[in-house]
């Protein structure tokens, strides 16, 4: 078929002039090379984008597996916190399609967190938008979702999960509702876990569950046993620093930081500062050595019923010698009053000077931010605040400063910072300065195994670890004075004590006397067993294997090691 | 002709080919591409399930809570200095009990049918060693036995194999009368006497194993008939 076109002469066009066809070419042509340059364009565009765009670079822009933030993990790997996707639900309360009053109800059935009335205000608010519940399960997720309100939103948010809970949760501290560390680790390592240039790597800690475990498990149950209103405990390695547990009861899930006790925020290892009385002699009589003031364990001084001070006061002892006393006897029934005459002899000036080099008069060193300042005589430290610095009276310090003390003192006389980080490659040993000669600390041994095997510390003992240690009961200042009702019970300890290794400190804040402990509330009945139960528990763990015919050189103490010491 | 009349055909059938061919080959390349990713998706959403649940194991398995188990179910307490073996010497007097008649007797069977292996077929006299009631089982079997019965008795290079032999016994009794407290350890990770355990149990079987095994292929091709061996060295034993 074939198709005829009438030209109309009238719409027809004049009959062109030569010029005019050229034109008319000229412009065909013009818009044809427009056309063919335009598509010329796209055609080289997209071979462009063809052969030149990298396929690959789209799925290295963010690597889906770093976490939002960080991960923390302890020395051998077990995760400490992750962050992980939890569900979120919420609520658009004013694009609501059913019933408040019905929702309102249903709601409270499922999120019993709330009252029905509470969640009708909230339906009903018109707000745009509110949380319901964050970091819920999936059962509550797929339960709300059946309730089938479209103005209900679910969502995934990166939440911090605390997989242990509780365990550490001082170390560790938590974060707020925008992901951002409030306190311990996770506030020191704030900037570290949310940089996407290194949050990719776990940081280690220098934490062990296991001993961190141990250590509050047998602090809890002491704890509660004896109804104290909070305890403490730290093991320490005392060649590295590394703190290897550090605990405070009570303590809060760091999961849901807003609950719990008001006082469970509060880190007593590194904040809190006590007094911690009788475990401070070892550091008179390391003093003294140091100083040649005492060189023999044999040494006698004269120990009364009572020594009158300056000032109208008397030092008195539990266990009164009432006649001459060595040293030795001194440290093995903790004598106040012995001690008291070596600090004496010491002097004011260089045991502040000893102080001061063990880090004693400073915050502790450590890298977190909640650290106490230590309590001192200041400008009283006279004749009579040297005595009684030198049987842990009238200083306060923090169990952490304790436990860095014994390892200065254990570790062959070097002051070592307390470290959370494990040390390694990232995290070198520091090089440390030295307080006290390798001669004192290793004469110390003897010492302080003495007081574990025959004196206050036999409860401490743990069978084959080889524990040294001393006691520490002192009395709280209450309201200003000290009352001998309320107490704080240390015991520092090290082992095994032939070749120092750990330093274990734990205190009780306030332990009551039971009819178990025959009306006793001092460090030897309660706090003593529970570093005799954390070493037996974590000795092992930590490479010491329990050997009952090892033990460190005893020759200097041998005369003290009669049983004669019984009362 | 013909041909140049349709040279730009064939011109414009090549090129258009040979575009159609790249443009496969490019096609492939996208696909495999793709392919690849959809592996990579897969792989990191095996990742973030792997450490979800990994995250979940561990906060069910978490210390308070293997503690809390351990409280009212277990009641597994740490292990105590004495439980605690420093050397083979010690681990091997672990085993206090004298062996009796029918241990014995169980054990040399045992030995017997694997030393018709380990003995050389030139230890044949030594026979009278240790057991008197084997010799006179052997001496019962006279027909089928007599040749395995020269090879079951003892050899003075078979006599440390014996004693070697009576060693895993011992590291093994000692092993089982551990696993209490093998387990024990194990709750409470205890390392060390695990690894003294371990130290002390493996090179002995070793030994055994070699000592027993070796010179069995020697005497097997001597005597070409292996399925004797011990069926006769066990029936000499049964009389």
């Amino acid at each position: 078929m074939t198709a005829y076109v009438a030209i109309e002469p009238r719409i027809a066009a004049p009959a062109p002039r030569p010029e005019g066809l050229a034109l008319t070419y000229h412009r065909l042509m013009l818009i044809m090379l427009v056309f063919a340059g335009v598509t010329m364009l796209i055609a080289s565009r997209l071979l462009y984008l063809q052969v030149a765009t990298d396929r690959s670079a789209g799925d290295t822009g963010l690597n889906p597996l770093i976490p939002a933030r960080g991960d923390i993990v302890d020395r051998n790997g077990v995760p400490l916190a992750r962050s992980i996707d939890a569900w979120t639900i919420a609520i658009h309360p004013d694009k609501l399609l059913g019933k408040p009053e019905e929702l309102a109800v249903k709601l409270a059935e499922l999120m019993p967190e709330h009252r029905a009335d509470e969640y009708l205000k909230l339906l009903k608010s018109g707000k745009s938008f509110a949380y319901l519940s964050r970091r819920a399960l999936p059962e509550l997720v797929s339960a709300v979702n059946a309730l089938g309100e479209p103005a209900i939103e679910f969502s995934r948010e990166p939440e911090r999960l605390y997989p242990q809970t509780g365990l550490a949760a001082h170390v560790l501290g938590w974060t707020d509702s925008e992901g951002h560390g409030v306190s311990g680790m996770e506030k020191v390592l704030d900037r570290q876990l949310t940089n996407p240039a290194t949050r990719g790597a776990p940081v280690e800690l220098s934490i062990d569950t296991r001993v961190q475990a141990a250590m509050e498990s047998e602090l809890a149950a002491a704890m509660a046993k004896f109804s104290a209103i909070g305890a403490a405990g730290v093991v320490l390695d005392l060649k590295t620093g590394e703190v290897l547990a550090m605990t405070s009861l009570p303590q809060l899930n760091p999961n849901k930081p807003g609950q719990g006790a008001v006082d469970a925020g509060f880190n007593r290892a590194t904040l809190g500062v006590y007094e911690l009385g009788s475990t401070f002699k070892p550091f008179t009589v390391a003093m003294a050595m140091d100083l040649g003031i005492v060189k023999t364990f044999s040494q006698m001084y004269n120990c009364p019923r009572g020594l009158p001070v300056a000032g109208g006061h008397v030092i008195t002892d539990t266990h009164p010698f009432g006649g001459p006393c060595s040293v030795a006897d001194i440290m093995r029934e903790s004598s106040n009053i012995g001690t008291a005459q070596i600090a004496a002899q010491v002097g004011s000036q260089h045991q502040q000077d000893f102080l001061r080099r063990m880090g004693f008069l400073e915050p502790v060193q450590i890298e977190l931010h909640e650290r106490g300042r230590t309590l001192t005589p200041g400008a009283n430290w006279g004749e009579v605040a040297t005595m009684t610095v030198g049987f842990g009276h009238g200083i306060a310090v923090t169990p952490l400063h304790l436990a860095l003390g014994y390892a200065t003192l254990f570790n062959g006389g070097i002051r070592r910072p307390a470290t959370l980080f494990k040390v390694g490659p990232g995290h070198p040993v520091p090089e440390g300065t030295r307080v006290f000669t390798e001669e004192t600390s290793r004469r110390m041994r003897g010492l302080l195994r003495l007081v574990v095997l025959a004196g206050t510390g036999k409860k401490a003992d743990a069978p084959g670890y080889r524990v040294g240690g001393k006691t520490g009961t002192a009395e709280k200042l209450q309201g200003g004075h000290y009352t001998g009702s309320a107490v704080v019970t240390t015991f520092a300890g090290v082992f095994p004590m032939d070749e120092p290794r750990y330093v274990v400190v734990a205190m009780l804040d306030d332990p009551k006397a039971t009819a178990e402990t025959f009306g006793f509330h001092t460090a030897a009945w309660n706090v003593g067993p529970v570093v005799s139960h954390v070493v037996s528990r974590v000795g092992a763990l930590l490479g010491v294997a329990p050997d009952p015919t090892r033990e460190p050189d005893l020759s200097e103490v041998a005369a003290y090691l009669k049983p004669e010491a019984a009362h | 002709m013909i041909a140049r009349s349709f040279k730009s055909v064939i011109w414009v059938a090549t090129v258009g080919g040979a575009a159609l061919a790249c443009y496969m080959v490019s096609l492939r390349v996208a696909t495999e591409r793709a392919e690849l990713a959809k592996v990579d998706r897969q792989i990191i959403a095996a990742k973030r399930e792997i450490r979800m649940l990994q995250t979940e194991l561990g906060t069910r398995g978490r210390m308070t809570q293997l503690e809390d188990w351990n409280a009212n179910v277990l009641a597994l307490s740490a292990p105590s200095a004495a439980q605690f073996v420093h050397d083979d010497v010690t681990l091997a007097r672990l085993e206090r009990r004298d062996a009796t008649v029918a241990d014995r007797a169980s054990a040399e069977v045992r030995m017997a049918s694997a030393e018709t292996g380990a003995a050389a077929p030139s230890a044949a006299p030594a026979a009278e060693a240790p057991k008197p009631p084997q010799v006179v089982a052997a001496v019962a079997h006279p027909a089928p036995a007599h040749p395995v019965l020269h090879q079951a008795s003892y050899t003075p290079a078979a006599k440390p194999a014996l004693t070697e032999a009576s060693a895993p016994e011992k590291a093994k009794a000692a092993d089982k009368g551990k696993k209490p407290e093998h387990h024990a350890k194990a709750e409470t990770g205890k390392k060390p006497a695990e690894k003294k355990l371990a130290s002390a149990a493996k090179p002995a079987p070793q030994k055994k194993l070699a000592s027993a095994a070796k010179p069995a292929p020697k005497t097997l091709a001597a005597r070409g008939k292996p399925a004797h061996h011990p069926a006769a060295a066990q029936e000499s034993d049964a009389d």
